[in-house]
């Protein structure tokens, strides 16, 4: 299903069909096959598992290694006319620092051969909200700003298909909600829209669809809400640093919220396994006070992007 | 392809590079003002010993475009900024052509006003006949010159992160030395190119010099070939690289 609400057309926007992608004996990418439909699709996964890698190659930036992928069933490898068609935004935040934020726009309107470059190039900045400083060198640019004048120019020539690759990398908290919901506005009018990120939240607002890309395969797919109650019911290890752990332990393994308690001798600590992160976080201080146990350190272990994937995965 | 040119003009018309570029031009007025100043004027034959085949040739007109023609695509490539022009409708000849025009159009004017002068300032001075002849015949050849080697010099850009210094060895060893002093790779030297039309158009330049110059006729083909089959392999590598 599609953020737009419209129903998935026979025909993919996107085709990527068994694709792999090495360097040397490195392989980035390996038997990815997905279909991208209207509406937003996130391509998820955490950094260093080749989601650029697969951004490049859908816009025909890299060659496959081993594959086929179809763009408005046409290979975007060597082929600028599809390019009319779709908005890239990579995501290396690169631009000609010497020209104004509306030159640049402009300057990528008349790449894409639109008719007044001037007025798309108008528009295009007032839709990521950015007149006022539209008129300066994109050099004196915060990155926030740099990334919302890069999407004005990838928007600029009215694109049936978007694929942006992190661009909310440096937005604050108020660009990021402007953003969203821009590019939602733009999947209500039927566009096809891939956003890529290592954040799961990022996407979470925008898209309903998920691709899971985690060590170069393709390791989800599907709703995003199946994914994230997936990830509410995922058991998390805290360190619990104390001044008498045997005590402690005795005491929380009673407690509903705590599936296992592990002692670490040497350090004087705990290692806790819970399912309900929430009820041990209020139920941990009024445990220890009721023992007299003084608490040093609490330190959750499984905060890393990279572990909130792997454990995806392995499910 | 003129929104590419213009883009490609601001980028390469940086102050530093363009302030290096006239000081560089300036040098061959040294010998011309060595000529004026000279009681013992300098014959014919030294001036196109000294100014012609070695000041011009060997040196300012490579130099000149290899500083500007390498940075058309190679500064894209450092920056990041070619997708910015790989991801449009333009087709990828275009793209080529927009930037060697614009390196053509700051090296050639340069080159071509730095050889006009020095030759007329260094024959007036050395009060030798047919001065504005050999001037224009410098001009002229030395035009040649640039396009030929903007050719070179914009697809090396493109191939390599280290075009620069690729660049001044293959100026100093192939043109310098072997393109100069073994006769058969004058056939494959830029700089013979440029020799054999400035003779064609003032046939009394080099007549008395240890070099010979390849006939006018193999100079043409030459330079037609370089230049057609380096601009044929900067569009080939912008169809089938991955862009960074």
């Amino acid at each position: 299903m599609s953020a737009g609400g419209s129903p998935p057309p026979a025909s993919a926007v996107i085709s990527v069909d068994g694709v792999s992608k090495w360097f040397g004996s490195i392989v980035a990418v390996s038997e990815v096959s997905f279909d991208i439909h209207p509406g937003i699709t996130g391509l998820l996964g955490p950094n260093g598992a080749g989601k650029t890698t697969l951004q490049r190659m859908k816009t025909g930036l890299a060659k496959v290694s081993q594959g086929e992928i179809r763009v408005f069933d046409e290979d975007p490898r060597d082929n600028p006319d599809l390019y009319a068609r779709i908005g890239i935004m990579v995501e290396h935040e690169a631009s000609y620092d010497f020209l104004s934020g509306r030159a640049f726009v402009e300057l990528a309107a008349r790449l894409r051969q639109v008719d007044n470059a001037s007025k798309a190039a108008q528009n295009a900045i007032e839709q990521v909200n950015l007149l006022d400083a539209a008129d300066r060198p994109v050099r004196g640019y915060s990155r926030g700003m740099r990334q919302r004048i890069r999407l004005a120019a990838t928007l600029v020539h009215e694109p049936e298909l978007l694929i942006l690759d992190e661009p909310l990398n440096g937005a604050d908290p108020r660009q990021r909600v402007e953003f969203q919901e821009l590019l939602l506005r733009l999947a209500e009018e039927g566009r096809t829209i891939l956003i890529s990120s290592h954040i799961l939240e990022e996407v979470e607002v925008l898209a309903s669809r998920v691709l899971l890309v985690v060590n170069g395969k393709l390791a989800a797919e599907g709703d995003f809400h199946a994914i994230r109650r997936a990830l509410d019911d995922r058991p998390y290890h805290v360190r619990i640093a104390c001044d008498r752990p045997r005590a402690l332990a005795a005491t929380l393994i009673g407690l509903d919220a705590v599936d296992s308690v592990q002692l670490d001798g040497d350090n004087d600590t705990l290692i806790v396994l819970s399912s309900n992160v929430g009820a041990l976080q209020a139920a941990l201080p009024r445990s220890a006070a009721e023992i007299s146990v003084r608490l040093t350190g609490v330190q959750p272990l499984d905060d890393s992007l990279e572990s909130v994937f792997g454990y995806l995965v392995e499910r | 392809m003129m929104a590419v040119y213009f883009l490609s003009l601001r980028q390469l018309r940086g102050r530093w590079r363009i302030i290096a570029l006239i000081g560089l031009l300036a040098l061959p007025m040294v010998p011309a003002i060595v000529a004026v100043l000279a009681s013992d004027k300098p014959t014919a034959e030294d001036l196109d010993n000294a100014l012609l085949m070695a000041a011009l040739a060997s040196a300012i007109l490579p130099i000149v475009v290899l500083t500007l023609a390498t940075p058309a695509f190679g500064n894209e490539l450092e920056d990041k900024t070619l997708s910015n022009l790989t991801l449009t409708p333009q087709p990828r000849w275009q793209l080529m052509a927009a930037k060697l025009a614009a390196a053509v159009t700051i090296a050639l004017p340069l080159v071509a006003a730095s050889s006009f002068v020095s030759v007329l300032v260094a024959f007036n001075g050395a009060e030798l006949d047919g001065a504005a002849q050999a001037a224009l015949a410098a001009a002229l050849g030395f035009s040649i010159g640039v396009l030929v080697y903007a050719a070179l010099f914009v697809w090396l850009g493109l191939v390599s992160q280290r075009a620069l210094g690729i660049g001044l060895f293959y100026v100093f060893v192939w043109e310098g030395l072997f393109g100069t002093f073994v006769d058969g790779l004058k056939y494959l030297s830029i700089r013979s190119y440029s020799l054999s039309i400035v003779d064609a158009v003032d046939s009394s330049r080099f007549d008395d010099t240890s070099q010979s110059v390849i006939a006018i006729e193999a100079a043409v083909v030459g330079a037609i070939v370089v230049f057609g089959v380096f601009t044929f392999l900067t569009i080939r590598r912008l169809r089938t690289m991955d862009v960074p």
